[in-house]
């Protein structure tokens, strides 16, 4: 016999006790093991998905604009690229909207790929091929959703990109898109690449592959792709690595430039864009040099008139140059110096800047050197249109019809417009009055065609028509005596040196690389789960404790004897902590099994019931060995914590105590424990005082304040009712009514501990499930602009950029939108797609959506900030205004969503989110504001100023605000989405889209009230237990009530009563607590109290709670009290 | 008067029936009080739960000034009890949760007769005749075993019952505390005219009783 033989005798002889306790520790484990096996499997799940959507993608060649599908070949030739890199493979990548032809069903933001038989052979999807002619291939996703079948007709809406940005005067806005007839050929499973997506997202992937070729033709931009995909050989190959072969492999065409040989003889440098933009015009200028030729400055822009003595010329082009070359053709033969007085730029109304004439136009005007010239001329800004300004100028000479005055190659070529034969046919972005062109300007057009009409210095040329694409429209080379040919070589190659690759916006990212970061997640199931299992977790280890503590007491009398035959009280103790180690290890591994059916019951709710949160039915279980045995091992610890403090009692009790069975008792009747709990009841209550108090001061955060307030109260009313069952009263429970449910509740007194821990557990699951529910997201009040959706009643996006104002009537003219629309409000933003930043998004985002936001909706001081960065009154007023501050060091300020920032950026107001530039340069986005609770939760807002800087080829705007008259919301979005559907406009009600986001905030409020839920049932179970118990303990005595005249029913009211007593105790403590601790939300929503809501879920516990006293009462019922008076 | 008449109990056993008490008969008049001897399982426990309305006897009928308890329904039968017959037991079983005036009062609780301040005045009455007036808020933990034992003669008499059953009352009390709870029980006895029935070991207890029974193996073998 030794001591492991007796805790072995033991724990088989109390089995039952013993069982309880194991099964306590296993549910804790599970719970808490469970947990983690949940995050894992969460993340495994979003990365196993983002690879299986990549395919064999490791790497993505992209760039800003289209480049030529050459540059795949020439890659994939390049030496050095084999042996890392497979692959190259081009694709044209769009987003459209897609109509099933038949149906008319309409799916927006579809992902577009033009593709042909490389994309399929690089995936290895055997059995795939093309797709041809008007074919499409559809993922199943997208097939179901339009309801497609094989050989249906798909009605393709995409933006057509174009060349010259419609942000510039000569660029294309009225003809946004495309749209492109097709037939579904083919659905596409995911082992078949059909979803293929570079862009890790958990939704649904809503794909099309149209042929290559196809697309190239319908968008005009024959052999162009955006990107190119490419895998990797070898497991190390390194992204810069790639990034050089790419560098080296870029040509002038892949960035829209190129020397054309032009009359001078001279090379042109131009780009396909219209304008240059700088870098490339500070490598072509670098070049030159280089190749020991200066280049010439180009600024050539259309004047409507070029007004002097009362007469004008229309339509002229006028050519902004360097002064001394003006000058030079001017003092040619047949020229007119002239003395003119020199002045600054026209935009300095100090003195007016010179201009020199054509010949040609000085006769037109009859202008002599001297006299003044108005220039008029259009502007387009993507904010306020088409304006018309005026600019005045001094004749300062004349050029002769010679050389640099007829010359039609300092223009670039315009669409509709350098091409045409006459004047009258032109068909610029802008309007013509033809009846202002006159015989003479046709036949100035057929002999001189785009031949300036007046010069201007080229300082002042950019101070009046510089775009935010660049400041030159072409740089002139002069070619010397030696060949062309061999200069225009010189030239490339110089150009192809200065000019890097990033100036085309090309970047080589890491896809792979990338997604895997990404599903690493931004949602971090794990730890949230191991929140939401915390309740569960406690409550399990708190019924542990009890049985545990019962099963000691069931012992008193064996805990006697063993005093008695000299075993200290240490001794004893140590005997028990042993068994209650072995219990929690067995209660470890069972957890461990039960830990796997957790996490797969927590899986399927989240594919199910909770699909809310998550938005994917693709969560599997991964269960690993790390988070089991992390599980395992801090379930084990916490039961044997919770074990030895629950003998402490019993290591400190005398020896005598330890005879007589007195231990029990110590804990209620010691003076310093009664002063431990006296404390623990004022000093908590006490803290909590201070605590709302430097809340309101603003110490401290609302939420931690108020919560932690709560929870004080909590721990101090628990407190403060174990010291009111500890107590004596002088009044006794007959001196008043209902002396019986009073001696009921008198019971309570019998076991205070027991007492207390039930309560407790009552009362956490109530303060648990009421203070979630009162975060509950509900409708929003729309109504208000400092409301959840800003005022406004609908939010759109759309596929090709509108560059027109729906709210104002020249761009409903221009948008060919109808007078039901005419009483919008339209606050417009400037979009570069990204990584989706809201809740709805489960990755983590390398590369936000960003938005730009207009000065206008900046002043308009709409929707709520829950934070920012305001240094003055007008900042705090308006936070907005911060977005205006300057860009220092790459710093660009934004404002995000408070959710957003919290729980995807894991940000705060201050702090900076750091993402690949266009320059491929590290971009830095501080945060200087955060939305409370809105509709822009998807995307980071920066100014338009700011936008327009770094991303100049996201011109025009995508996403739309809208404030629509009351009771017409629905007619407004249906014909904006009907008239405007060549811009594939997509309109949504700002309600449902805070509904969507809510949706996911309540889904994880759903899941915390479910598993508090749990925890809740595991409660019961405790106060079952307890009620059982005493009952069980008190059979003597309630036979002796029965003796003395008690009926089975009296005895089931002073039970029922003692377990209504204890449940109110918790209800109320745990409500009352719970209120103080949401009050914040509570006030801030302007919301009363959620009497109805709250008193249901008190009534939920409440019946619960009641179902625990069933156990308890069938024994009174049932059982034989006679037996326990008897001695004999 | 308390009426026994003819009394069998008999339990049924796999061996068959198990005969407790055999053909048990005596009276007793208000203010006669009897002890009940005999050695460990001869009934005497079982005698005095039948006379107490607890177990029904299997034959043969008890009754209580003319009233037989086991022809009431359950919730009569209670209430019989709660009204004419007080019990002291060996082990006092004191509510450790009530303090002592409402351990006396507890049966009070269900009483269809009085109100509460008279129970109260009752209440703090006996206890007082026991001693314990100074005691009256004190826990059950607080007292001495002899003290607890009062408190339960307090409680059995709280309702001044007809019958006043004690089993083996003064078994864990030493000599000097036997001797006190002998004297209080015969006193208040005497006091409330009660019909008392004792079961006890000790002989010299015994001898301070009008009557005197002894039962062996279920059957009355001797009265004096």
């Amino acid at each position: 016999m030794t001591p492991l033989t007796l805790v072995s005798r033991s724990l088989r002889h109390f089995w039952r006790t013993n069982l309880a306790v194991a099964l306590g520790v296993g549910v804790a484990v599970s719970a808490l093991a469970g947990a983690l096996v949940v995050g894992d499997s969460v993340r495994a799940s979003l990365r196993d998905l983002a690879l299986a959507r990549l395919g064999q993608t490791d790497h993505l060649v992209t760039a800003s604009g289209l480049f030529t599908e050459q540059l795949a070949d020439r890659l994939a030739a390049a030496p050095g690229f084999a042996p890392e890199w497979t692959g190259a493979v081009p694709v044209l990548a769009l987003e459209g909207v897609v109509v099933h032809e038949s149906s008319g069903r309409r799916a927006g933001r579809v992902r577009v790929f033009g593709v042909d038989d490389r994309f399929w052979q690089f995936h290895g999807a055997a059995g795939v091929s093309g797709p041809t002619g008007r074919e499409a291939l559809l993922s199943e996703a997208l097939a179901s959703e339009l309801g497609v079948a094989v050989d249906d007709g798909l009605l393709l809406r995409i933006q057509k990109p174009t060349a010259i940005p419609a942000g510039v005067l000569q660029g294309r806005r009225d003809d946004p898109g495309r749209a492109v007839r097709l037939t579904a050929a083919r659905v596409l499973s995911r082992a078949e690449a059909g979803e293929f997506s570079p862009q890790p997202q958990q939704g649904e992937a809503r794909t099309l592959f149209v042929p290559l070729s196809r697309l190239q033709t319908d968008i005009e931009m024959p052999d162009r792709a955006n990107i190119l995909l490419v895998g990797r050989n070898v497991p190390n190959g390194e992204t810069q690595a790639l990034a050089s072969l790419v560098d080296a492999e870029v040509g002038l065409a892949d960035l829209s430039v190129r020397i054309r040989p032009v009359s001078g003889p001279a090379l042109s440098i131009e780009s396909d864009a219209g304008y240059l933009t700088d870098e490339v015009a500070r490598g072509a200028q670098a070049a030159a040099l280089d190749a020991g030729v200066e280049a010439m400055p180009v600024l050539t822009y259309l004047a409507t008139a070029i007004k002097a003595n009362g007469r004008e010329t229309p339509y002229s082009l006028v050519s902004a140059l360097p002064q001394a070359v003006i000058e030079t053709a001017a003092a040619g033969p047949g020229g007119h110096r002239g003395a003119t007085a020199i002045g600054p730029p026209p935009n300095n109304d100090a003195q007016a800047a010179p201009i020199w004439l054509s010949q040609w136009t000085a006769d037109d005007l009859e202008a002599h050197a001297g006299d003044a010239v108005t220039l008029d001329y259009f502007l387009w800004s993507d904010a306020d249109g088409l304006s018309s300004a005026s600019a005045p100028f001094v004749v300062a000479g004349v050029l002769p019809m010679s050389g640099l005055a007829v010359n039609p190659d300092l223009a670039p070529a315009y669409p509709g417009l350098s091409t045409t034969e006459d004047i009258s046919d032109w068909d610029p972005p802008f309007p013509v009055d033809l009846n202002r062109v006159r015989d003479k300007d046709e036949a100035y057009w057929d002999t001189y065609r785009t031949a300036a009409k007046a010069f201007i210095r080229v300082e002042d040329g950019q101070a009046l028509w510089e775009s935010p694409y660049g400041s030159l429209t072409s740089l002139r080379v002069p070619v010397g005596t030696g060949p062309a040919a061999g200069l225009s070589a010189t030239l490339d190659a110089a150009l192809r040196a200065h000019i890097r690759p990033s100036a085309g916006g090309f970047r080589v990212v890491p896809v792979r690389a990338d997604a895997l970061t990404a599903a690493s997640g931004v949602t971090d199931f794990g730890e949230y789960f191991t929140y939401f299992s915390f309740f569960v977790v406690v409550a399990s280890l708190l019924l542990t404790l009890l049985f545990f503590r019962l099963g000691v007491e069931q012992r008193a009398a064996e805990i006697g004897l063993l005093g008695a035959l000299g075993y200290t009280p240490r001794t004893v103790a140590r005997l028990l902590l042993t068994e209650g180690i072995v219990l929690a290890a067995v209660g470890a591994i069972v957890g461990t099994v039960g830990a796997l059916g957790y996490s797969a019951l927590i899986m399927l709710a989240l594919r199910t019931l909770w699909i809310g949160a998550v938005g994917t039915t693709e969560l599997q279980v991964h269960a690993s060995a790390i988070p089991l045995a992390a599980g395992a091992l801090g379930g084990l610890l916490a039961a044997v914590v919770f074990v030895l403090g629950s003998l402490r009692v019993l290591w400190r009790a005398p020896a005598r105590r330890l005879m007589s069975g007195g231990w029990l008792d110590v804990e209620s009747s010691s003076i310093g424990g009664q002063a431990r709990v006296r404390l623990a009841t004022w000093g908590s209550a006490a803290i909590a005082v201070v605590l709302v108090g430097a809340t309101a001061a603003g110490a401290v955060p609302e939420t931690v304040g108020f919560f932690g307030s709560g929870t004080l109260l909590l721990m101090s009313g628990l407190s403060g009712l174990a010291l009111w069952l500890r107590s004596t009263s002088d009044r006794t429970f007959t001196a008043g009514r209902w002396p019986l449910i009073r001696f009921g509740v008198r019971n309570a007194r019998y076991r205070p501990a027991r007492s207390v821990l039930s309560t407790a557990l009552i009362a956490a699951a109530t303060f648990l499930i009421v203070s979630v529910g009162a975060f509950r997201q509900g409708a929003d009040d729309t109504d208000s602009k400092q409301s959840s959706s800003g005022g406004y009643a609908l939010i759109a996006e759309s596929v090709a950029p509108l560059m027109h104002d729906p709210a104002t009537a020249a761009g409903r003219d221009a948008l060919s939108l109808g007078p039901e629309v005419a009483e919008i409000e339209v606050a417009r933003f400037r979009l570069r797609q990204g990584d989706d930043a809201s809740c709805l998004n489960l990755y983590r985002p390398q590369n936000p959506r960003l938005i730009g936001a207009t000065a206008d909706f900046i002043a308009e001081n709409r929707f709520n900030f829950s934070a920012s960065l305001a240094e003055n009154d007008a900042e705090a007023r308006n936070p907005w205004l911060l977005l205006d501050q300057p860009v220092e060091e790459n710093v660009v300020p934004v404002i995000g969503d408070a959710t957003s920032l919290a729980y995807v950026f894991h940000l705060g107001v201050g702090e900076e989110f750091v993402m690949g530039g266009p320059d491929g340069q590290p971009l830095r986005l501080r945060i200087v504001g955060a939305l409370h609770d809105s509709v822009l939760q998807s995307e980071l807002v920066m100014s338009e100023a700011h936008f327009a800087r770094l991303f100049p080829r996201n011109e025009g705007y995508r996403l739309f605000l809208i404030e629509a008259p009351s009771g017409q919301t629905t007619a407004v979005a249906d014909v904006l989405e009907q008239q405007l559907q060549d811009f594939g406009f997509d309109v949504q009600s700002t309600g449902e889209r805070l509904a969507a986001y809510h949706r996911v905030e309540n889904t994880y409020l759903n899941t915390f009230q479910a598993l508090g839920a749990l925890g809740l049932v595991l409660g019961t179970l405790g106060l079952g237990t307890v009620l059982l118990r005493n009952v069980l303990e008190r059979r003597r005595e309630l036979a002796l009530l029965r003796a003395t005249g008690y009926t089975r029913g009296h005895l089931i009211v002073t039970v029922l009563s003692e377990s209504v007593f204890l449940l109110t105790c918790g209800l109320l403590l745990g409500a009352a607590c719970a209120f103080v601790a949401i009050a914040p939300p509570l006030v801030e929503r302007g919301d009363a109290l959620p009497v109805a809501n709250t008193l249901m879920l008190l009534a939920g516990v409440f019946a619960s709670g009641l179902l625990s006293t069933v156990l308890a009462t069938r024994a009174i019922a049932t059982a034989e009290l006679l037996p326990a008076l008897k001695n004999e | 008067m308390l009426a026994v008449s003819h009394v069998t109990k008999n339990y049924a056993t796999a061996e068959g029936p198990l005969a407790i008490l055999r053909d048990v008969s005596f009276t007793l008049d208000v203010g006669q009080s009897a002890a009940i001897m005999g050695p460990s399982g001869s009934g005497k426990s079982t005698l005095l739960y039948t006379l107490g309305a607890l177990e029904p006897p299997s034959s043969g009928t008890v009754s209580l000034n003319g009233q037989d308890p086991y022809t009431l329904d359950e919730r009569d039968l209670a209430a019989f009890r709660n009204r004419h017959i007080g019990f002291v037991f060996q082990d006092h079983s004191l509510l450790p949760q009530c303090s002592v005036l409402e351990n006396v009062l507890t049966p009070t609780l269900v009483s269809r007769d009085r109100s509460a301040r008279e129970f109260g005045e009752r209440a703090r009455s006996l206890l007082d005749q026991v001693g314990l007036t100074h005691r009256l808020t004190h826990r059950p933990s607080q007292l001495s075993g002899g003290e607890r034992q009062r408190v339960a003669i307090a409680r059995a008499l709280v309702q001044q019952p007809t019958l006043l059953l004690c089993d083996e009352p003064t078994g864990n009390l030493d000599q000097r505390n036997a001797d006190i709870v002998a004297e209080l029980l015969l006193s208040l006895h005497n006091a409330q005219r009660t019909i008392l029935v004792l079961v006890t070991h000790s002989i010299d207890m015994a001898r301070r009783f009008d009557l005197r029974f002894a039962i062996a193996d279920g059957q009355m073998v001797s009265a004096q």
